[in-house]
């Protein structure tokens, strides 16, 4: 079996989103700090580590990164391919990026541990990762053979078209992944304990006689205890709330998206399978996001959440990377009034060729 | 040039993040000399905890992530000690005087001593005094790591080998630390094992106790009148006043209950 470029470069999107499991779940079963010293695991070189060692949080933690590290010559791998088969400055770019960023993933994540998991520092792991995630799937798109498959001088509809609501729906997808992970990594997943009212009521709790009342309310539900807090701060109330408002701006994003391209492109396949794809994940993402809570962020349903959201940044992100690819912008589309001003000029020049014969 | 500028790129950001989270060495918070306390002229605070309702059923901590953490139980399943409850008397609360105790006191030469024994801390709820040395001892056949988490004094997290390393020739390993500011109460955990949690309260004064398995407390303070807290890590605070003169007692009972 020969393996292709772009057979690579998607087991690498397959291999990252294994990354990003591993990785959530390692937040989830707050396994981060089970492993104290990086780059080696207790004192080991990090593929030298005893199996018979890996025990609780440090399964998640260990395993986490040897895939990343795996990962990580992988996308050596990739870039060094891209830069000898691909003759497309942009994909030689996004080649070298690639290497580039999961560098610095890998340095961020050794930062997580030697600094104790500070918010800014997690929350940057848990964002670069999604680009990381994008950045490899343009190369696997890009070097696909269905990237040229069709044309790519068809016009975008005017006004708000698909080439800027795809764009616009994939940075709000990729917005939301940056709350998410704000919000995981500042313990504030769960200081709003119900859903879809907040501590009962539609009014959200922003006012400091509120906000006592939730702190009252979440030490009587045993919350403060699981959480692991002695309080509960606005700011974590108000990235809780930012979370839920991004969902809502999410799904009418995504409607809207699909609404779209089913109605002007209902025949590109490449277009409607993902935006179809995208409805169904929607589903799933909401409902787990939902369960996250009722549930108490059980471990298992909250890492599904963070891979959801990847997959569906990914899906997002390949869906403009076709539309944006195969329509061009009504503007540089040549006009009928263009077409015949051509074709006017044309004819009098060939005239004023016939005179002067 | 893509590439060139990417590095550098990089290696800028990297330092510039380093730079930010580097702390400053840290200091203790001693203003003057340390005084000494001196039980001759002391009084005894004591008092009980009780616990008023129905406690929570115990649940037994899921140890299966580790067999291990089994070899030093002979009693399991080894239940959950966040409200430990015998006969309405409520035990693992820190009670300790949080007003009306001026200067920072002297810390002792002995250590306290934490141990990681059958994947639990013991004690689970412990004070200590600024300064004063904690042996942090791993008596398991298992690796433990050791995570602070105070917002006051700097957190560390360290690593432990069991007893069945070969370095440690069935020797418990020792880590000694030290705090070096007040905090109320700062929790320890084993990321290894999540069930693991233990809470040290770090004072400038000796004058705190634990609350036993019967809900009793008691330690001794200069004569004087203070406000006490007794802290728990599921149920709050809650505090009293107490007085006491030279050679005298006094008491305090406090009272919990589930929110």
């Amino acid at each position: 079996m020969k393996i292709t470029l772009s057979g690579f470069a998607r087991f690498l999107v397959a291999w990252i989103l294994l990354l990003i499991l591993f990785g959530g779940h390692v937040k989830s079963t707050n396994s981060g700090l089970s492993v104290p010293d990086w780059p080696n695991t207790y004192g080991h070189f990090m593929f030298s580590f005893p199996w018979d060692q890996m025990v609780g949080g440090i399964f998640w933690e260990h395993s986490h990164r040897m895939i990343a590290s795996l990962a990580g010559i992988f996308t050596f791998v990739l870039t060094w391919w891209v830069l000898r088969t691909d003759q497309r400055k942009w994909v030689r770019q996004v080649a070298i990026w690639s290497s580039v960023v999961v560098l610095v993933q890998g340095v961020l994540g050794g930062m997580t541990v030697w600094f104790n998991l500070p918010v800014w520092i997690s929350s940057s792991h848990g964002t670069l990762a999604q680009i990381y995630l994008c950045l490899v799937l343009t190369i696997a798109a890009a070097t696909g053979a269905r990237w040229n498959q069709n044309p790519t001088n068809r016009s975008d509809s005017p006004g708000v078209g698909l080439r800027s609501l795809v764009l616009a729906t994939t940075l709000t997808i990729f917005c939301q992944l940056i709350l998410g992970a704000v919000m995981r990594h500042s313990e504030a997943g769960l200081v709003i304990p119900d859903f879809p009212t907040m501590f009962g009521s539609w009014v959200p709790p922003l006012t400091s006689d509120r906000l006592a009342f939730a702190n009252q309310e979440l030490w009587r539900m045993n919350l403060m205890y699981k959480i692991g807090l002695q309080e509960v701060t606005m700011g974590q109330i108000v990235i809780h709330l930012l979370h839920r408002l991004g969902a809502v701006a999410v799904t009418v994003m995504i409607v809207w998206t699909f609404v779209k391209v089913r109605r002007e492109q209902a025949q590109n396949r490449m277009f409607v399978r993902p935006a179809e794809g995208l409805l169904w994940l929607l589903m799933i993402q909401v409902t787990l996001g939902i369960l996250t809570i009722l549930t108490e962020k059980q471990p298992e349903v909250t890492t599904l959440h963070v891979v959801t959201g990847a997959i569906t940044l990914a899906v997002s992100f390949l869906l403009t990377l076709h539309v944006r690819h195969q329509l061009v912008p009504p503007s540089k589309q040549p006009t009928t009034m263009t077409v015949q001003a051509k074709e006017g000029q044309a004819k009098e020049g060939q005239a004023k060729e016939g005179v002067a014969a | 040039m893509l590439t060139q500028s990417a590095w550098l790129a990089t290696v800028l950001v990297i330092a510039a993040i380093a730079a930010g989270c580097g702390e400053s060495a840290e200091k203790s918070e001693a203003n003057g000399p340390l005084l000494k306390f001196d039980p001759a002229t002391a009084g005894t605070i004591s008092g009980t905890v009780i616990f008023q309702g129905t406690p929570p059923p115990p649940t037994p901590a899921d140890m299966g992530a580790d067999e291990a953490c089994h070899t030093n139980h002979v009693d399991d399943p080894q239940l959950t000690q966040d409200v430990v409850v015998n006969n309405g008397k409520l035990a693992n609360a820190f009670i300790y005087i949080s007003d009306g105790v001026s200067g920072q006191y002297q810390p002792p030469a002995d250590s306290v001593v934490l141990d990681q024994r059958g994947c639990r801390y013991a004690p689970h709820v412990f004070g200590i005094m600024v300064g004063q040395k904690l042996a942090i001892k791993n008596s398991d056949p298992t690796l433990h790591n050791i995570h602070t988490m105070g917002s006051q004094n700097k957190q560390f997290n360290i690593a432990q080998y069991g007893t069945d390393h070969g370095n440690n020739a069935g020797k418990p390993q020792t880590t000694v630390k030290e705090f070096t500011h007040q905090e109320i109460m700062i929790p320890i955990s084993c990321d290894v094992h999540g069930w693991m949690r233990s809470y040290a309260g770090v004072l400038t004064h000796p004058f705190f106790a634990v609350s036993g398995t019967d809900g009793s407390f008691s330690f001794k303070a200069p004569p004087g009148t203070y406000t006490l807290t007794a802290w728990h890590e599921r149920l709050g605070k809650q505090t009293a006043q107490v007085t006491i003169a030279s050679g005298g007692s006094a008491s305090a009972t406090f009272t919990f209950s589930m929110h």
